[in-house]
């Protein structure tokens, strides 16, 4: 299980170093792991699991 | 207690049949609309809002729970649009009942406060410009992942 893991730290220092330009907004940005909050970006990614990315939110 | 994302258009009509202020004493309605903004791009026509429903339910349900808690309200309502809205419809109507007035102000504003700064909804503009207001509408809905 934990080999199939990467922490969402990881994946995202992989997701900017692809492209460069997501690194501002992800900075100001919250993530969640399977529609739940993250509060720790060391929390296990798995290849299952589902990494949601949310800029500044906008409503109203 | 009112929590709804609606494809369809809300009004204030709605929301007062909507609302259990039966034992209120104060009742507080805010509505937020689309404006007619101008920019550089060109005049604002519509909004396309869009959510990343199961974790945008939580939060209002969060919020509303903790506007009872902390105004006494004894019903609230939080209801958003998803889609297009276009200039001069509703986006947003947050209400409570409250025992008196000035709870039910701050715990709408509370509500509405609450709601554009920790809820997962986006908006994004369509403008009137050489293509006119033929702008298409939000092209693929992806679930969850609201990643541009």
């Amino acid at each position: 299980m934990s080999a199939s893991t990467v922490p969402a730290r990881e994946l995202l220092a992989r997701l900017t170093e692809q492209y460069p330009r997501l690194r501002p907004i992800l900075r100001s940005s919250r993530f969640l792991r399977n529609g739940e909050y993250l509060e720790d970006l060391a929390a296990p990614i798995g290849v299952d699991d589902e990494l949601a990315v949310h800029p500044p939110y906008g409503g109203g | 207690m009112g929590i709804r994302l609606s494809r369809a258009p809300i009004s204030l009509a709605a929301a007062e049949r909507s609302l259990a202020g039966r034992r209120a004493g104060g009742v507080a309605y805010f509505a937020g609309t689309v404006r007619p903004d101008r920019h550089r791009g060109g005049r604002v026509v519509a909004l396309d809002y869009e959510v990343d429903p199961g974790p945008a339910r939580r939060r209002l349900e969060a919020i509303a729970g903790r506007a009872r808690r902390r105004f006494g309200a004894y019903d609230v309502l939080l209801w958003h649009r998803i889609g297009r809205v276009r200039v001069g419809e509703v986006a947003v109507i947050v209400a409570a009942a409250c025992a008196h007035r000035a709870e039910a102000f701050a715990a709408t504003r509370f509500l509405i406060d609450e709601l554009k700064a920790t809820v997962p909804i986006w908006k994004e503009e369509r403008r009137a410009s050489a293509a006119g207001s033929a702008a298409r509408p939000p092209s693929a809905r992806r679930r969850g992942t609201p990643v541009k």
